[in-house]
């Protein structure tokens, strides 16, 4: 149900600016418990999936979400994403069924981190999911890590507030 | 080719249908021919590249290990390219370690690759697992005969997960190994279209290799890194190269009948699995290397592994065509003899979309006596290992491991630019946006007529 938690989850918010916010708000997600289970690698920008990238080109595919890309005059395009009228009414169809019903139970918790993640200023975002992915119980040594990986100093005022954000 | 030197120079050739030659440089590299003798890359000629794509094109029969030694040779030819004109971009052993890692990138893929990867381990993890072992060949080759710490390095470069204790691994490096252009696609791309005789394939691999450049971007002064990109004069190779992989995409790796046989090998393995945990007889009489299928300890078993090989599970699905389960009779039988699968597909769908759809298929499938987990099965493009090239997936955060760049210093801010976005190849946009995702459903033919009733109608109505 990895399709119908994405889409709700977007569908939770206006919209989410850019698709990078969505891959490291969905780490986060997934780190905090969240039954989304999609592999993640270490990219340059911090955790990637390329299976989120996936099935967000198949949610749009199927016009669940609308995506309308904006050159960022760095040579990249961003993408920012909302549910679409289809997408609505296939959400709340489907929520209807025995099924979806169970299965929005276990998306429900995650929505307000979700709603609060979206908010959040990209950069340390971006930093706060480096952390967490460096994270495997000591978090002093994430901090170190993720500030060797980013070249940043370890008292950098963003890392700090990333780390905050991580480990809340 | 290397070059002849006083007459001395001692050099291992393979013949190979798309390269003619592959060479090996024993006065320099001795040690990869001992990498190849190594029983783990020996295993490879029992793994078919293609998994069951024989089943559609009959010339689809080629190994993993004539693939691994294809990558060899793109890779030996990019880095003495490469180290022309940046030199400096190798630290001490990184050509060594590359070389080693393209011919072992696959070594651990279990039988019929990809197809049962989902029982058997990701490959790219297994692949890791074996290098890392100190009781491997491979692991003592790389150690004794050229560095003690390549292993490691060899696995960081492969592994997909994490470069945790590996920061020195440079991101063009990696990119070179597995990226959106990666010498593994130019390799396989070419061999897949050449043996299965899905001519789409092939593209100008020599111009995409000897025009590739490494070049460092700054984004907005926080990070800096060296990419591979390519000169606006390689933008037509690269556009055919894009062109292939959705050919080839659409023609042979997401074949309907390849994709529908693959789903029904991994039906057998779940029926056998399930059967095998509350019967000690059917697990004592599993073959040796299918006890892994029973995870856990076994899962571990790298001496198991290596004899888990394509042969090993037909032949084992064989003798399960006699098995005193039904079911697992039935779907061997079907598998052998390649017949009995109906499949219908809804193009532009999502799969929870589906759900109500397929509740009603599968009680109707349990009322005709046929267990529902085992007869029907889900398919999604979102799924294959091979896709096309996406240029949205990468989004605003576009490297040279996720999206294909082009550079140039007069292009705006940092001259590099993404291949669908560079002028000229707009048309490109057609192939890589926007690709309506397609699901496949598959159950027994003869019950085709019922089932695929009630998959497509009103396949809309959600729509509102």
């Amino acid at each position: 149900m990895k399709d119908y938690w994405l889409a709700k989850l977007i569908s939770s918010v206006t919209e989410v600016d850019s698709r990078k916010r969505l891959q490291k708000s969905i780490y986060l997600l997934q780190r905090a418990g969240c039954p989304l289970h999609l592999n993640y690698i270490l990219h340059y920008y911090g955790p990637y999936s390329f299976e989120l990238a996936g099935l967000i080109d198949q949610l749009k595919g199927a016009d669940i979400i609308d995506e309308s890309p904006e050159q960022t005059g760095f040579g990249g395009v961003r993408y920012r994403s909302k549910i679409s009228q289809k997408g609505k009414s296939v959400l709340a169809n489907f929520e209807k069924s025995e099924t979806g019903k169970e299965v929005y139970g276990q998306i429900e918790p995650f929505i307000s981190y979700f709603l609060d993640l979206n908010e959040e200023d990209p950069w340390v975002l971006e930093l706060a999911a480096t952390v967490a992915y460096f994270n495997e119980g000591n978090w002093t040594e994430a901090q170190k890590q993720t500030a060797t990986f980013k070249k940043l100093s370890q008292n950098d005022k963003n890392l700090k507030k990333a780390f905050a954000l991580a480990s809340a | 080719m290397p070059q002849l030197d006083g007459g001395c120079m001692a050099q291992k050739l393979f013949r190979d249908p798309l390269y003619d030659y592959i060479a090996i440089d024993l006065d320099k590299h001795a040690w990869l021919l001992d990498l190849i003798n190594c029983p783990e890359l020996q295993r490879l000629r029992y793994i078919n590249q293609l998994g069951l794509s024989q089943f559609t094109y009959p010339g689809a029969s080629h190994s993993r290990f004539s693939h691994s030694l294809g990558v060899f040779h793109v890779m030996t030819q990019c880095l003495e390219y490469l180290e022309k004109d940046y030199m400096n971009d190798f630290g001490p052993g990184d050509k060594d370690a590359l070389l080693a890692a393209a011919l072992l990138h696959d070594i651990g893929h279990g039988s019929f690759s990809h197809a049962t990867e989902s029982f058997f381990g990701k490959h790219e993890v297994r692949s890791v697992e074996i290098i890392n072992s100190t009781e491997s060949a491979v692991n003592k080759v790389l150690r004794e005969e050229v560095d003690k710490n390549l292993p490691a390095k060899v696995a960081a470069l492969i592994a997909k997960k994490s470069l945790k204790g590996f920061p020195d691994i440079l991101f063009w490096q990696k990119s070179l190994i597995s990226s959106q252009l990666d010498m593994d696609r130019l390799d396989y791309l070419r061999r897949d279209s050449l043996c299965s005789g899905a001519e789409y394939g092939n593209f100008d691999w020599f111009r995409i290799i000897h025009t590739m450049q490494l070049k460092e971007k700054v984004i907005k002064g926080q990070q800096k890194g060296t990419f591979v990109v390519w000169p606006d004069k390689s933008k037509f190779a690269l556009e055919e190269y894009i062109f292939s992989r959705f050919y080839m995409y659409q023609s042979v790796y997401y074949h309907h009948t390849t994709r529908g046989f693959e789903g029904l090998l991994k039906k057998i393995l779940q029926c056998a699995r399930d059967i095998a945990k509350n019967n000690k007889s059917f697990t004592k009489a599993l073959l040796p290397p299918m006890k892994m299928l029973l995870g856990g300890k076994e899962d571990k078993d790298l001496t198991k592994f290596q004899k888990l090989t394509d042969h090993i599970l037909l032949a084992q699905i064989t003798i399960w065509q006699n098995n005193k389960n039904k079911t697992l009779s039935d779907l061997s039988e079907r598998l052998l003899l390649r017949k009995g699968i109906g499949w219908t597909e809804i193009i532009a769908g999502t799969p929870f979309e589906m759900a109500t759809k397929m509740g009603k298929v599968r009680k109707y499938l349990q009322s005709q006596g046929k267990d529902h987990n085992y007869y029907f099965i889900e398919d999604s493009t979102g799924i294959p290992p091979y896709k096309p090239y996406s240029s949205a997936s990468a989004g605003e955060e576009q490297t040279s491991v996720n999206s294909i760049m082009l550079f140039d210093p007069q292009w705006s801010e940092t001259g590099f630019c993404e291949i669908t976005e560079v002028s000229g190849l707009k048309r490109l946009q057609a192939i890589t946006k926007d690709q309506s995702s397609i699901l496949r459903y598959y159950f027994p033919k003869e019950h085709k007529g019922q089932i695929k009733k009630m998959l497509s109608q009103n396949s809309t109505s959600t729509a509102g």
